[in-house]
């Protein structure tokens, strides 16, 4: 009936994290199954609009579902590639939730061995590296993004935001929540990182007992 | 739904209604709709309305979003009739309304969908997949 939806601890701080306002526009660049965009509708009290993108169309139906169930009044679904999403909009709130190697979730469903056996991982931070580039450019001037994944591996996080640091004039903001995360790496596995990225936020489960979680808050600069 | 459900068309006032095939969409109107627009879009708003037969029937999505604006086919139930509905056995009641579509309503105006109200009997119009399931395990 759309009265609760369960969400991990982390998960469900990303939408608070990015706070849409009322009467904006929003842009979930990988919005299955929806539990995110869902959210941001209930914080924008469905007014505005949510672009709720997500390429496959195996997943549209959980995304429409959890839409309806929650009573969305304000998304559209679209069909594209993140990476590849049409430059012609700009959006006010825009989240970047990429896919990602998912170890964060490991204790919580026990997937090890799947983990070791994981093909694709090593294509993973060229994607996240593409659809965070992409995502800015989809920014309006003055807008807020959050980039987050549910891994722990630098070269999905801090690298993929340290690339958008030198490649756009972005910056990145304080997160402020009211439990325990640590600060981004600044240097990791003999790569040193932009200071700034000290400002994005690492969950870890056995601080939190919920899914591990990486988040940056990111905005352009000036 | 002004008509069965007394919901005023002023509730409405702030949405566009989309028709794709044998159904009605409903999405909230802003300024950002023409722009978005040209975009490869798989569902827009909201599915709220079909058409089944020659009927045009609200989806149990569009009544927990707007049955609180109802003023009359509402029907109070209680977990016994609930569960005779999910059972699907009709419950008899005594309501002076046209045969047609009832809003179910359970606990503190926690709006549940619709049932067919028919000769004094309502059948249970709720979704098969959640609340049946979830009621009866």
């Amino acid at each position: 009936m759309g009265y609760i939806h369960p969400q991990a601890l982390t998960s469900a701080v990303a939408a608070l994290v990015l706070s849409p306002q009322e009467n904006s526009s929003v842009l979930d660049m990988c919005a299955a199954p929806g539990g995110k965009s869902s959210h941001c509708a209930d914080i924008m009290n469905n007014t505005g609009l949510i672009i709720s993108n997500d390429l496959y169309a195996s997943r549209h139906a959980s995304l429409g579902h959890t839409l309806a169930r929650m009573g969305v009044l304000n998304a559209v679904i679209t069909v594209y590639q993140a990476q590849e999403f049409p430059l012609r909009n700009r959006f006010d709130f825009i989240l970047a939730d990429v896919p990602c190697s998912c170890e964060g979730k490991f204790r919580k469903t026990g997937e090890t061995a799947s983990c070791k056996a994981f093909t694709g991982r090593e294509t993973l931070p060229d994607l996240q590296k593409k659809i965070l580039l992409r995502a800015f450019d989809l920014l309006k001037k003055g807008g807020r993004m959050l980039y987050s994944t549910c891994t722990y591996n630098p070269s999905e996080n801090e690298a993929v935001v340290d690339l958008l640091l030198n490649e756009r004039n972005a910056d990145l903001f304080p997160i402020d929540v009211e439990f325990d995360g640590e600060p981004g790496l600044t240097h990791w596995n003999g790569e040193t990182y932009d200071k700034r990225l000290e400002r994005t936020v690492r969950f870890y489960p056995h601080r939190i007992d919920s899914v591990g979680f990486f988040m940056a808050s990111i905005g352009r600069r000036g | 739904m002004e008509q069965r459900f007394g919901i005023p068309q002023t509730q409405f006032a702030d949405y566009l209604l989309l028709c794709k095939k044998r159904s009605w969409f409903l999405i909230r109107d802003t300024e950002f709709i023409p722009s978005v627009a040209p975009l490869k879009a798989a569902q827009a708003g909201l599915r709220a309305f079909q058409q089944v037969g020659d009927f045009i029937k609200p989806t149990t999505r569009v009544i927990q979003s707007f049955g609180r604006f109802a003023t009359r086919a509402r029907l109070q139930i209680d977990l016994i009739q609930l569960q005779a509905l999910l059972r699907e056995e009709k419950i008899h009641v005594d309501l002076t309304l046209d045969n047609g579509y009832v809003i179910l309503i359970i606990g503190e105006d926690q709006i549940l969908g619709l049932g067919l109200y028919v000769n004094g009997r309502i059948s249970s119009q709720l979704p098969k997949k959640e609340i049946r399931m979830t009621m009866l395990t």
